[in-house]
């Protein structure tokens, strides 16, 4: 059971958004979809989810084709930015139409989530401020016990308490259920602690995809003065560097075993943020 | 399931509207009640109203099938319903509508009956059905083309038409030297009898049923290729 994204690309009109992108998203992970801004994390979701159609390739959600197809669509709840609920329906009434149309849908999860995010249930979307709609969209998101549940940018407009609670629901949703989560976001920092596989969009391909535990080891930092940094660093593969005061810090790609002597210098594992950003720029000293 | 539940969607969504409705009826024949109390003449006022139901009827309709196009489409297509569910749905809330617009005509002979008031409802006639329909298709695809159109194209389309009008009605006039209302009573009596004034329902019924498998179909064709706008 898996959604099979076969060679799909989508165009509009000359522009390319996706290109030949092949992935399996498999059952009971939590991926995490990043790219810049237009590399085609939103699209790809999209395409998933029905919202727009694909221009070649196929997607298959457990077998079935993902266009225009209701049994493949059942499995698959997406949540995004576009406001999909009618200004005047209120939360609740969602929740009762989102239970309808997702028979495996727990109407008292998403109240017992609504009271930990402080939600009116009883509030008119159009009344909701940006934060309280994205926390409403992805209560209906995890209420809907889709087994592939798709968050675009789940995170926009929540303040940092409400950021927090989301990652902890999800995280524990995760540990109680045998469900998928594709989060798309561009603020790694936050969600490198939620993901376990890690898939980097740039400009419409893939160009990684891998577990988060071996991207996290494929590169290190080291910091300390920067005379010995810059020694150490002299005959490594250097993604970038950067001095706070006195402190240099460089981020270095390559395996820690065999780094020799270190001296005074610290080394941390590499963060998922930095070997994004050298991903998607390809860029070294 | 998600089909059915979609139609039941629509159909709670034009109660409520049929619910505004009815009590702007009753609203109406109780102000005639209380206002011609005094001369008698609240029974004339009744029999304006109930005569005139039926256009409200099809006013209605035509807000139901407008408002009911881009709200279920986004709403429909973040529950995981396709687009051909979608379309299909509407199409079946159409048939189960045509129960609400019997409700409405049986509740206003109801009205009129209490009220001694018979002559808007002497002869209720079925076609009204069939005229809701239409209206509601042609509301539904109306909302569907101008929602898929970019603005500038909804300028242009919308200025074409207005410009066509004009001119045919210019034409006639100057080709014609004749009064253009002439036009419209042309039109009606191709469409609905003889210049004796006499309605022909089978040819009403004919066109309505027409312009509702063609606002229907056109609908489709825009459907399937729709697209959540931001």
């Amino acid at each position: 059971m898996s959604i099979e994204i076969k060679n799909v690309s989508k165009k509009y009109g000359k522009n390319e958004a996706l290109k030949d992108v092949f992935l399996e998203l498999c059952e009971n992970r939590i991926y995490g979809l990043l790219g810049r801004n237009g590399a085609g994390k939103s699209t790809l979701l999209k395409i998933i989810a029905n919202r727009i159609p694909l221009t070649s390739g196929e997607v298959l959600v457990n077998g079935f084709d993902c266009y225009e197809n209701n049994r493949a669509q059942s499995f698959v709840f997406l949540m995004n930015d576009e406001n999909t609920y009618p200004e005047t329906m209120t939360v609740k009434e969602a929740m009762y139409w989102t239970k309808k149309f997702y028979p495996e849908a727990d109407i008292q999860k998403g109240e017992r989530l609504a009271k930990q995010f402080s939600l009116d249930l009883k509030k008119r979307f159009r009344s909701l401020s940006t934060g309280y709609r994205t926390a409403a969209k992805y209560i209906l998101a995890i209420m809907s016990n889709a087994e592939y549940t798709l968050l675009d940018e789940p995170v926009l407009g929540l303040d940092a308490g409400h950021r927090e609670l989301l990652y902890k629901t999800l995280i524990e949703e995760y540990a109680d259920s045998q469900r998928t989560f594709v989060i798309a976001t561009h603020i790694i920092e936050e969600v490198s602690n939620v993901i376990e596989q890690v898939i980097v969009i740039e400009k419409g391909r893939v160009i990684e995809n891998d577990s988060a535990e071996n991207l996290m080891l494929s590169g290190y930092s080291v910091s300390g003065s920067e005379k010995e940094v810059d020694l150490f660093i002299k005959d490594k593969n250097v993604i970038s560097t950067e001095k706070i005061g006195s402190v240099k810090v460089a981020y270095i790609l390559g395996k820690q075993g065999n780094i020799g002597n270190i001296g005074d210098l610290e080394i941390a594992p590499l963060s998922l943020q930095k070997l994004f950003v050298r991903l998607t720029e390809g860029k070294g000293e | 399931m998600k089909l059915l539940n979609a139609v039941k969607f629509r159909y709670i969504k034009l109660l409520k509207l049929a619910a505004i409705f009815f009590v702007l009826i009753l609203v109406m024949s109780v102000a005639a009640l209380i206002s011609g109390h005094k001369d008698n003449s609240s029974f004339e006022m009744l029999d304006a109203i109930y005569t005139y139901v039926y256009y409200l009827l099809g006013a209605l309709a035509f807000i139901f099938g407008v408002i009911s196009y881009k709200p279920e489409l986004k709403l429909f297509l973040q529950n995981g319903i396709s687009r051909q569910s979608i379309h299909l749905s509407f199409i079946l809330s159409l048939a189960v509508n045509a129960v609400t617009v019997l409700a409405a005509m049986g509740l206003a002979a109801v009205f009129s009956l209490a009220t001694g008031s018979l002559n808007g409802i002497e002869n209720p006639k079925p076609i009204i059905i069939l005229v809701c329909i239409a209206a509601m298709s042609i509301g539904y695809c109306l909302a569907a083309i101008l929602y898929s159109l970019k603005p500038i194209t909804k300028i242009i389309i919308v200025g074409a038409l207005v410009f066509a009008v004009l001119m045919f009605v210019l034409i006639w006039i100057v080709k014609m030297q004749g009064d253009p209302s002439v036009l419209l009573y042309a039109l009606y009596c191709f469409l609905f009898g003889s210049v004796t004034g006499f309605v022909y329902m089978g040819h009403l019924a004919i066109a309505l049923i027409c312009v509702t498998v063609i606002n229907l179909s056109l609908s489709h064709i825009i459907i399937n290729r729709a697209e959540i706008k931001k």
